[in-house]
């Protein structure tokens, strides 16, 4: 590998490679929001409906001067993740059990597969009267919210994993937890990882559902608070964050899944 | 000495009888091949001396390994693991000998890649990553199930002559089952030839080595003929192809 890369030819796939690498994905939020900008500025847009993207910039940066906005950012990251947490902790562990004991999954997976059926905002106006609008209904629907991708990815990649690979590790006399622990375990684990990453996704889109319902703080109150006053830079202020936030963590996932799968043999890697 | 015994062997698959009274002694540094057509049940037979089919009629005894493990399985594919590297695989279940593992990758030519993943590795050294693991317990008897079927005829024939290195170099008893008369001619001792379903033994050849090419030919047609395949092959008169 040392050796081509000193060598013209090899010189010539680098400099291909760095412009392979121009993060082109940007080119299309660039041109539109100059193009945006542009409209704004020149009274295309109504400004009560749609701000220029240096106003919401304003805005954005007259939070963060005064320290509100990473309250805000601060309380939705929080609820996310412990949310997050429980949801997804108790689906990877609910999904073991139901993917290595046939008792379990007769005892669990019908009763599962139920509540899956509903869609999961049906159970704001219950989780409201149950918990009241505080922490606890947000963090519950949060948790539901991640639970479930997580909870059939786990079960999918457990029942999926090779017999001839467990196969193996009878005829290496191996006892049944290490066929668990050292087979069944690592051979799911693409499936894992593919579960916790659909459920923090998840755990975003019912972080903003729950705060819209009611809160005090947060990033989907900034977005309540910013159509009840009026404000349409609040709004897509909010919305640009939640984005960048919601692309930061699945990139940051993504690249712990890619780092814990290099073994795999596809495309990618 | 009898390191694995088959007495009376019998096996079905829902009331349909796939092995019928199979007996069979294997002794110890010798290798033997199980030979039929496909779906006579010979694979069958090997996972159930593997100890991966527990439902069977008759009685199936392999002597107890020095250490323990009594037999070492390499099936028709690898089956490595993915996730762990050349070094890890051979490892796997063999916890206690980390300190054969180089001289057991020497032996079947992996020195050099102990580090690689097994996405690196072409089939036959995939291959030769599966018999080290099979090998590195020392097994009493290595069990393998159409272990090169799947490999291109170059790279059969070195792994051929592996395992035949391999034999001499640790003694290890091998009962090979494979679909391939040449392949059984060239590695074995003694061939079991098994009919169709429900299988018997046809009849047990003795190969070994020192035999011409014609006698081997006739051999070949001879087991041929027996299963069923080519007419009856015409009688060998010694003498006549000499001058």
């Amino acid at each position: 590998m040392a050796q081509a890369s000193a060598s013209p030819a090899g010189r010539a796939r680098g400099s291909l490679l760095t412009w392979e690498r121009l993060p082109l994905g940007l080119a299309l939020p660039v041109v539109g929001l100059l193009v945006w900008e542009w409209a704004a500025r020149a009274g295309y847009l109504p400004p009560w409906q749609v701000p220029a993207p240096s106003d919401i910039y304003y805005t954005v940066a007259d939070l963060l001067a005064t320290g509100e906005l990473w309250l805000h950012i601060g309380a939705s990251v929080r609820r996310v993740l412990l949310g997050f947490l429980i949801g997804g902790g108790l689906g990877l562990l609910v999904g073991l059990g139901v993917g290595l004991s046939k008792l379990v999954e007769r005892l669990l997976n019908a009763t599962l597969q139920a509540i899956k059926s509903v869609p999961s905002l049906g159970w704001v106006p219950l989780l409201i009267l149950w918990f009241g609008i505080g922490e606890t209904s947000k963090l519950t629907l949060i948790a539901i919210g991640s639970f479930f991708p997580v909870y059939v990815n786990a079960v999918a990649g457990l029942k999926g994993v090779e017999r001839k690979l467990i196969e193996v590790g009878q005829v290496q006399r191996l006892s049944k937890g290490g066929i668990l622990l050292r087979i069944m375990v690592p051979a799911a684990m693409p499936s894992f990882l593919t579960g916790l990453r659909v459920g923090l996704t998840q755990a975003w889109l019912f972080m903003v559902i729950a705060e819209l319902m009611a809160a005090s703080e947060g990033l989907g109150f900034l977005l309540a608070m910013g159509r009840e006053v009026a404000r349409p830079d609040l709004l897509l202020g909010s919305l640009v964050l939640l984005a960048l936030l919601g692309k930061g963590s699945d990139t940051l996932v993504g690249w712990l899944e890619r780092r814990a799968l290099r073994w795999r043999d596809t495309k990618e890697t | 000495m009898a390191v694995l015994t088959i007495k009376g062997l019998s096996k079905d698959f829902a009331g349909q009888p796939v092995l019928e009274r199979i007996d069979l002694e294997v002794h110890s540094g010798e290798i033997v091949s199980l030979l039929g057509p496909s779906g006579c049940g010979k694979s069958t037979l090997l996972r159930i001396v593997a100890g991966l089919d527990p439902d069977y009629e008759g009685e199936v005894r392999v002597a107890e390994g020095e250490e323990g493990r009594s037999v070492g399985v390499v099936f028709q594919e690898p089956r490595l693991f993915p996730w762990l590297t050349v070094r890890q695989n051979i490892l796997f279940g063999n916890k206690g000998h980390r300190e054969r593992v180089e001289a057991i990758a020497e032996a079947v030519g992996l020195s050099r890649c102990l580090h690689a993943f097994p996405k690196q590795l072409s089939g036959g050294m995939a291959q030769r990553c599966a018999i080290a693991r099979a090998l590195l317990g020392r097994p009493r008897v290595l069990l393998c199930d159409e272990p090169f079927s799947a490999l291109d005829a170059f790279t059969r024939r070195q792994l051929h002559d592996l395992l035949l290195d391999l034999r001499d170099r640790y003694g290890t008893t091998m009962l090979v089952v494979t679909h391939d008369i040449r392949e059984a001619l060239y590695l074995s001792d003694r061939i079991v030839v098994l009919g169709q379903t429900p299988s018997r033994v046809l009849r047990e050849v003795t190969t070994g080595t020192g035999r011409s090419e014609n006698e081997q030919a006739h051999l070949e047609a001879e087991i041929l003929y027996e299963l069923g395949f080519e007419r009856e092959p015409l009688p060998i008169h010694v003498g006549e192809w000499a001058s």
